[in-house]
């Protein structure tokens, strides 16, 4: 029972940085019709960054945590603005952007590889030793608390800035109906740079709370993104809901599937439930049409 | 008029059998091992560009699960023949069909998906492979992969020569023959009914549906021979490096294939060959550092799809197509419609 | 005798009735127009003869024969073409090989015959099409001297009539027109008109969709009105000009339309 307990609040935590990758990746496919195969760079990147300014620096956790979204917010927009948005006009736009994503994705990678080396690196933990306990003799280290924490609050803040604020509403509108948002005077341009702008700010965040968890190296990435794309698929893709609760259900599963039913295969669940749903319910299971 | 086009089909039959006769002496003139090794890579590399090129190029349908259809054929020839003494010439054969019978599972999908969601599946399938191959250590030793596979059984013809598959020179005649042969069934294919159907559901399967053909089964057939090309060049793969491991159904070998085809030219036969023979090459020349390899390969798919979306081919094309501007420029026209119909 | 029947046709998007029991007969020779104001559901209508929409109830006869599970390849292969409303071409194959890709699709060789085929014929793929009657049917629409060129780069007004040339090669005995009018100036459309007659004049059957007046008018020999989904008039041109209904339905839309 507490086994099961356990498992299932493993599950939860890891689920919310799904999440938070995945809203990234979904915002991107609303608006741009854009599968970015290069998510997981942003995620690496994004650890790495924390990485650096922890040890090197020694800037608190927090401090570490917002710059590397920031940083990797910012790479997101001179990305789009160099070598995505050369493409939106093209009629070949949703394959020469898979390609483009997969390029870029091999780039940075195994640039980052040639410069750090592929050995994998501990992100230092501010709270070491701190742990909670919970019910059923079950304890769960500060860290993984304060992180689940952080990816809420993000996904909470995503989720009110899309239907609240006023360039949230217009990203929300885009990713609806690109014709009719640009009738209604929304500038397009800005918008592909906001949009550019939170997905690589969240993926930043993700990254460095899933390092905490798996340790970074510059592969790191590659897992963590076709699990995005599992979940957006999942949830349908373009919707931020969709996304939160793809999250949630696959980091659950997987919890559950890797203690219950086989460990070497934890990574191969999403794929399976994708390919079982896509077979069975092509828009996701809370698809937009 | 006529003559002039003969006379090209002509000069380009002379310069294909030339260039057959160069690449058949190569052994016999150089005896740099290495090279010959490089030059058998850049020939399984060819095959699978190809075969990817099949799929995504013509057909129009994003696979990303090429690796798999690889690993599908060594795996399944390196285990017939360690594990029931299977003959690796039949093996070639058994990792082609396999990978074909794995295709099936792959393009079962495309009868509904289409685009991201076809290649996230594709990955997915690919994905899950790797992880069976990976867990089932009973069988494939897991990530220690299959070693002591045979090479090709040995021909002795007597008093003429004996050809020991060990050996380099003898292993680039086969890739050789297997790449002539994928050249001639690709060509085949893309140049004919077949291949007019393929490019039509690429530009759109709707209306090709509504002319009356199935589109769901071109798209079937065009996944299990892709598999199939694949998977022998899997199988020949397994039978000369004699060592195989999980590694070669990594993304980064699909994305390795989908980058020479890319930046080749994708969509055309030629395309795919100057992509897999440049990027073996340049992956050799950087062999310092095995990183640069992805580095470069990356860059220059970045670069092609911003700059040259249609790869090294459609470059030269348009520099051709240049020296030839001063032609007219002929307008569409229209003529009256409906003025005979028998 | 009857080439189609439409009977009972249902169609619902979500809570949206896009048919609502719809009836109709379409005779051997028939030029029948399905009008009404946008969104009145007659594109539906097409996509639910053509099987590239599932039908909820209802039935669909052609020849007798119920045709209401088949998908859309098999309805082509029984005799039923079809153009879109927006063009549907193959823009980077030529304008000969976008008629070529009609020509097998009309043909009765399935897929694996098509492939061993090419596998084993010799030359390259003009040598096996029926030249003759592809230049035909590019002569019938105009584009003969057009057929080396790219599909994508045709003015609109040909690529339509490269559609119709394309659905023709399939050998129907009955063709659906999307809207042929649309996107046309008044040249263009006055060729179309022509084309479309001469296809009449081939012994095909057809069906045209429109909402111009002028087209339906001056072409079909019946007319049938619908609105949201239902049928509202049925008749001769002349008969259907002066229902009240009809005239009701498309003043009350195109007053809501000045209004917005």
């Amino acid at each position: 029972m507490s086994l099961l307990f356990q498992e299932t609040l493993n599950g939860v935590m890891v689920g919310s940085i799904y999440a938070l990758i995945a809203i990234g990746l979904t915002v991107i496919f609303g608006v741009m019709d854009i599968s970015n195969f290069a998510h997981g760079e942003f995620l690496m990147l994004g650890a790495y960054v924390s990485y650096l300014l922890s040890t090197i620096y020694q800037l608190s956790f927090f401090v570490s945590l917002c710059l590397a979204g920031l940083t990797v917010g910012l790479i997101g927009i001179v990305l789009e603005k160099l070598c995505f948005h050369p493409l939106m006009g093209r009629s070949s736009v949703g394959t020469d952007t898979i390609m483009l994503t997969i390029g870029l994705c091999m780039l940075v990678e195994n640039l980052v590889q040639a410069i750090w080396t592929p050995t994998p690196r501990m992100l230092p933990d501010p709270f070491k030793g701190i742990s909670i306990m919970m019910p059923l003799g079950v304890s769960i280290g500060f860290l993984r608390v304060i992180s689940f924490v952080i990816a809420i609050s993000i996904l909470v803040a995503f989720q009110l800035f899309l239907t609240r604020n006023k360039m949230g509403i217009a990203i929300n509108a885009t990713a609806q109906n690109k014709k009719a948002a640009l009738l209604m005077g929304v500038n397009i341009n800005k918008i592909y740079s906001l949009a550019f702008f939170m997905s690589a700010f969240t993926a930043g965040v993700g990254g460095t709370l899933y390092s905490t968890i798996y340790a970074l190296f510059p592969t790191m990435g590659a897992t963590p993104t076709l699990k995005a794309f599992v979940i957006t698929i999942l949830g349908g893709m373009g919707s931020i809901r969709g996304a939160i609760f793809g999250g949630f259900i696959l980091g659950i599963t997987e919890a559950l599937g890797g203690t219950y039913i086989a460990s070497g295969y934890k990574d191969a669940f999403g794929f399976i439930i994708l390919i079982l749903i896509l077979l069975l319910r092509p828009s996701g299971l809370f698809g937009r049409k | 008029m006529k003559t002039s086009a003969k006379r090209l089909q002509h000069s380009k039959l002379y310069a294909e059998i030339l260039g057959i006769v160069v690449l058949f002496s190569i052994p016999i003139l150089i005896k740099d091992e290495y090279f010959i090794h490089i030059l058998i890579f850049a020939g399984i590399y060819i095959m699978l560009a190809l075969s990817w090129n099949l799929l995504a190029g013509y057909a129009g349908q994003l696979n990303l699960g090429q690796a798999a259809f690889f690993g599908m054929g060594a795996y399944n020839a390196a285990l017939l023949t360690l594990k029931v003494n299977l003959s690796p010439w039949l093996g070639l054969l058994a990792g082609g069909i396999a990978a074909g019978i794995f295709g099936v599972a792959l393009g079962f999908p495309s009868l509904r998906l289409k685009g991201p969601y076809l290649a996230i599946v594709t990955i997915g399938f690919s994905e899950t492979l790797r992880l069976v191959i990976m867990n089932w250590v009973s069988l494939t030793r897991g990530p220690l992969g299959l070693f002591g596979i045979p090479p090709l059984t040995s021909i002795n013809i007597p008093y003429i020569a004996e050809f020991d598959f060990s050996q380099e020179k003898y292993c680039y005649y086969i890739i050789f023959l297997l790449v002539l042969l994928s050249i001639w069934i690709v060509n085949k294919l893309v140049k004919s009914r077949f291949g007019l159907i393929l490019t039509s559901i690429r530009e759109d399967e709707v209306a090709t549906q509504s002319i009356g053909i199935n589109t769901f089964k071109y798209k079937l057939l065009i996944f299990i021979i892709s598999a199939f090309l694949a998977g022998v060049a899997g199988a020949f793969y397994a039978y000369y490096i004699r060592l195989i491991s999980p590694e070669m159904l990594m993304i980064s070998v699909t994305f390795t294939i989908l980058s020479m085809a890319v930046i080749g030219g994708i969509g055309t036969i030629i395309g795919p060959i100057i992509g897999a023979v440049v990027l073996t090459f340049l992956s050799e020349g950087l062999r310092v550092m095995p990183e640069f390899r992805l580095i470069v390969y990356g860059l220059l798919l970045v670069l092609v799809i911003l700059f040259a979306p249609k790869g090294l081919m459609g470059l030269i094309g348009s520099i051709i197509n240049l020296t030839k501007r001063n032609q007219k420029e002929e307008k569409a026209y229209a003529e009256t419609p409906g003025k005979k119909f028998s | 005798m009857l080439k189609l029947q439409v009977k009972n046709l249902v169609k619902n998007f979500g809570g949206l009735k896009a048919v609502d029991n719809l009836s109709f007969d379409v005779e051997k020779g028939d030029i029948l127009g399905l009008i009404g104001p946008n969104g009145a559901g007659k594109t539906t209508v097409f996509n639910l003869i053509t099987g590239f929409l599932k039908i909820d109830s209802g039935k669909v006869l052609f020849n007798k024969r119920d045709i209401a599970n088949l998908g859309p390849y098999e309805i082509n292969k029984i005799g039923i073409s079809r153009t879109f409303q927006i063009v549907r071409i193959f823009p980077k194959l030529t304008v000969a090989e976008n008629v070529y890709a009609g020509l097998i699709g009309g043909t009765k060789s399935g897929c694996l015959r098509i492939l061993l085929r090419s596998l084993i014929s010799k030359g390259n793929i003009h040598k096996n099409i029926d030249q003759k009657r592809s230049n035909e049917l590019l002569k019938f629409v105009g584009l003969l001297s057009q057929k080396n060129e790219l599909a994508e780069n045709l003015p609109y007004a040909l690529c339509k009539r490269l559609e119709l040339a394309r659905a023709l090669a399939t050998k129907p005995e009955l063709i659906l027109l999307d809207e042929p009018s649309g996107g046309l100036n008044t040249k263009e459309l006055e060729d179309q008109i022509l084309l479309i007659k001469r296809i009449y004049e081939m012994g095909i059957t057809i069906v045209i969709v429109e909402h111009l007046m002028k087209v339906i008018m001056s072409i079909c020999n019946r007319i049938i009105v619908v609105h949201y989904g239902e049928k509202i008039a049925e008749g001769s041109p002349e008969e259907v000009s002066k229902d009240k209904k009809v005239t009701e339905a498309y003043l009350g839309s195109s007053l809501i339309a000045k209004n917005r």
